[in-house]
C-alpha cells in the first residue's frame, strides 16, 4: 500500500472524527512520515472553515434573483443573427406568455425566495405595458392582492420580519390607484368595485391566517390587516368613493351602566349617506373569547334614514347603555358598525373598556 | 444523493425553488473553496456570486454521465477562479483581506502551528496549481476523493498523489516560515 493511499485513508478517518494518534497506531511504520502531514491536513481543513460575512449570503441571493430575471441564454439560440430588438421583444413576450418555467415558478414566491425578484420584475414589465390610468390602476389593485397573499405565506412560515415591508408595498400599490378626473371618468365605478372586492378578499385572507397562527405572529397579521384596510380606504377616496372612519370610546360608570361616544368621520370627498348604525357590547372570557352581552341602549343614536355627513365632517353621537355583565367579565368591548350608501362593506370599530371597579375606597 | 439528483433535474427544467435549494446546499462550500484560492474576502464574494449565476445559466446543459453535480459545480468555480486570477495578474498587487474564521473552530492545541486563512493562502502560493486545487477541493469544499477526481478530470490515484505532495510541500513552506 502506497503512503499516499494510507495518508488518504487517515485523512478520511480523522475528518470522520478519529484522532490522529489512533490512525497513526494503525500504521506505526509510516507514523513518522504521516504525522506531520496529517497535522498540516487538519490545520488546513480547520483554517479553511471560513464563514461567509454575515448578510453576504442573503445579499448574494437577492442579487442572484435579480439576475434570474433574464431568461437563460440558450433560450435565445433561435435568435442568433437577429437584430438586438428582436431579443428584447422576445424576452418581454416570454415574460408575458409565462412560457418560462422561471416566471411560472416565481408566481407563488414570497420575499426571501430566490425567484421573488422575477415575480416583481414581471409585475414591472406588465405595468410598463399597461395602457392608460385605468389599466394601470387595475394592475395595482391586482398586485395589492398578491401582496396580501404573500403576507399569508410569510405569516404561515413564521417569517414575520418581512411582513411590514410587504404591507408597505401593498399600500404603495393602492396609493398609485388614481384616475385623472373622478367626475368624468366613466370607468371609475369599475375601479371602485375592484377595490371593494379586493379589500373584502384581503380581509378574509388575513383574518383566516390570523386565526391559524400563534399569538406573536397574529399581532403582526392584525397590524398588517389594519394598515391594509386604511390603504384600501384611501384608494377608495382617491377614486371618489365615500369612506368612513369610526372612533368609539366607552366607560363603565356603574356595574351595569356605560357611557359612550361614537364619532363617524366622513373621509371622502363628498357627502356620505348613512344607511344604518348598530352598536353592541361583548365581554371577554378566559382564553380571549368574546361573547355578546345582553344590553339595553337607553339613548343609542337613532339615525333618520337619509342622514348625511358632509365631506370632511364628522357626526358625534353620545349614548348610555345598560347591561348585565357576568362576574368573570374583566374586559368589555363596544362594537359599532356603520353602513353607508354606495359602499358594499360595513365599517366596524371595536373598543375595549374595563368593567366597573367601583369608587375609590369602596 | 437521489434527492440532489431530483433537485438538479428540477433546476434543469427551470424550477427556481429547486435551484434555490441547491444554492443553499452549496453556497458555503463554494465560498470556502474560492476564498481558499484567492485569499480575499471581497474577491471571493464576487466570484461566488458569479459562480452561481453561471451554474444557473448552464445547468440545463448539465448531463449526469457519471459526473456528480458537485464535481461539475466546482469545475465552474475553478474556471471562474482561474479567470479571476488571470485578470488580477494583469492588475497586480491585490492585498489579502482580513477574514473571519468561524467562532466554533477549535484548533487542536497540540498542532505544531495554527493557520489563518491568509497564511494558508500565502503558503499555498508556493504550491503548483494542481496541488492548490486539490487541497481547496478536499479541505475547503469538503469534496470526497472521487468527487475531487471528477472535478479535476483525474484518476483517484492521481488525486491521492497530489494530495500527499501538496501537504508535504505545504509543511515545508510552513516550517520554513515558522523558522524565520
Amino acid at each position: 500500500m502506497k503512503v499516499e493511499d494510507i495518508l488518504n485513508e487517515c485523512i478520511e478517518r480523522v475528518m470522520g472524527g478519529e484522532s490522529i494518534e489512533a490512525c497513526l497506531a494503525r500504521y506505526p511504520e509510516h507514523a513518522p512520515e504521516l504525522e506531520p502531514l496529517l497535522r498540516v491536513a487538519v490545520a488546513t481543513a480547520t483554517a479553511s472553515q471560513v464563514e461567509p460575512r454575515p448578510g453576504f449570503k442573503a445579499e448574494a441571493r437577492y442579487r442572484l434573483q435579480a439576475a434570474l430575471q433574464k431568461p437563460r441564454r440558450r433560450r435565445f439560440a433561435l435568435l442568433r443573427g437577429q437584430p438586438k430588438w428582436v431579443g428584447a421583444v422576445a424576452g418581454v413576450l416570454l415574460l408575458f406568455l409565462a412560457g418560462s418555467g422561471t416566471v411560472v415558478a416565481s408566481a407563488s414566491s414570497v420575499p426571501g425566495d430566490v425567484l421573488y425578484p422575477v415575480k416583481t420584475a414581471t409585475e414591472r414589465v406588465r405595468m410598463a405595458f399597461a395602457r392608460g390610468d385605468e389599466a394601470r390602476a387595475e394592475l395595482e389593485i391586482a398586485f395589492a392582492e398578491r401582496r396580501a397573499q404573500e403576507i399569508v405565506v410569510l405569516s404561515e412560515r413564521g417569517r414575520v420580519e418581512k411582513v411590514d415591508a410587504v404591507v408597505d408595498r401593498l399600500t404603495t400599490h393602492l396609493e398609485r390607484v388614481k384616475v385623472r378626473d373622478i367626475e368624468v371618468d366613466k370607468k371609475v365605478d369599475r375601479l371602485k368595485a375592484l377595490l371593494e372586492q379586493g379589500s373584502a378578499r384581503n380581509v378574509k385572507l388575513l383574518e383566516g391566517v390570523a386565526e391559524r397562527v400563534p399569538q406573536p405572529v397574529r399581532a403582526v397579521v392584525t397590524r398588517a390587516m389594519k394598515r391594509s384596510d386604511r390603504g384600501y380606504e384611501k384608494a377608495m377616496v382617491a377614486v371618489g368613493a365615500p369612506s368612513i372612519e369610526l372612533s368609539v370610546s366607552a366607560k363603565a360608570v356603574a356595574p351595569e351602566k356605560a357611557l359612550g361616544t361614537i364619532v363617524v368621520s366622513n373621509e371622502g370627498k363628498r357627502a356620505a349617506e348613512v344607511a344604518w348604525l348598530r352598536g353592541s357590547l361583548q365581554w371577554e372570557s378566559e382564553g380571549g373569547l368574546w361573547h355578546p352581552l345582553a344590553t339595553r341602549f337607553k339613548s343609542f343614536p337613532a339615525l333618520e334614514p337619509g342622514t348625511t355627513i358632509p365631506a370632511a365632517q364628522a357626526l358625534q353621537l353620545s349614548y348610555e347603555v345598560l347591561f348585565i355583565a357576568p362576574e368573570q367579565a374583566k374586559k368589555l368591548r363596544h362594537v359599532v358598525e356603520v353602513k353607508i350608501v354606495d359602499r358594499e362593506r360595513v365599517f366596524r370599530q371595536a373598543t375595549d373598556f374595563e368593567a366597573y371597579e367601583g369608587e375609590a375606597g369602596q | 444523493m437521489q434527492q440532489e439528483k431530483d433537485l438538479v433535474e428540477a433546476a434543469r427544467r427551470g424550477n427556481g425553488d429547486a435551484f434555490s435549494q441547491l444554492y443553499e446546499d452549496y453556497f458555503d462550500r463554494v465560498y470556502r473553496y474560492i476564498i481558499f484560492r484567492v485569499g480575499s474576502q471581497e474577491e471571493a464574494e464576487d466570484i461566488t456570486e458569479e459562480v452561481f449565476l453561471k451554474v444557473w445559466q448552464n445547468i440545463a446543459s448539465f448531463k449526469w454521465r457519471g459526473v456528480p453535480f458537485s464535481s461539475w459545480l466546482f469545475r465552474i468555480a475553478h474556471n471562474q477562479v482561474v479567470d479571476h486570477l488571470r485578470k488580477r495578474e494583469r492588475r497586480k498587487g491585490v492585498p489579502l483581506d482580513e477574514v473571519a474564521v468561524a467562532d466554533d473552530v477549535d484548533l487542536d492545541a497540540s498542532l505544531d502551528f495554527q493557520l489563518s486563512v491568509e497564511k494558508l493562502v500565502a503558503a499555498m502560493g508556493r504550491l503548483t496549481d494542481a496541488q492548490r486545487r486539490t487541497l481547496a477541493l478536499r479541505f475547503a469544499a469538503g469534496l470526497s476523493l472521487s468527487e475531487t477526481a471528477q472535478a479535476m478530470g483525474k484518476s483517484e490515484g492521481a488525486i491521492k498523489a497530489l494530495q500527499h505532495n501538496a501537504l508535504a510541500a505545504l509543511r515545508i513552506v510552513m516550517s520554513a516560515e515558522a523558522g524565520g
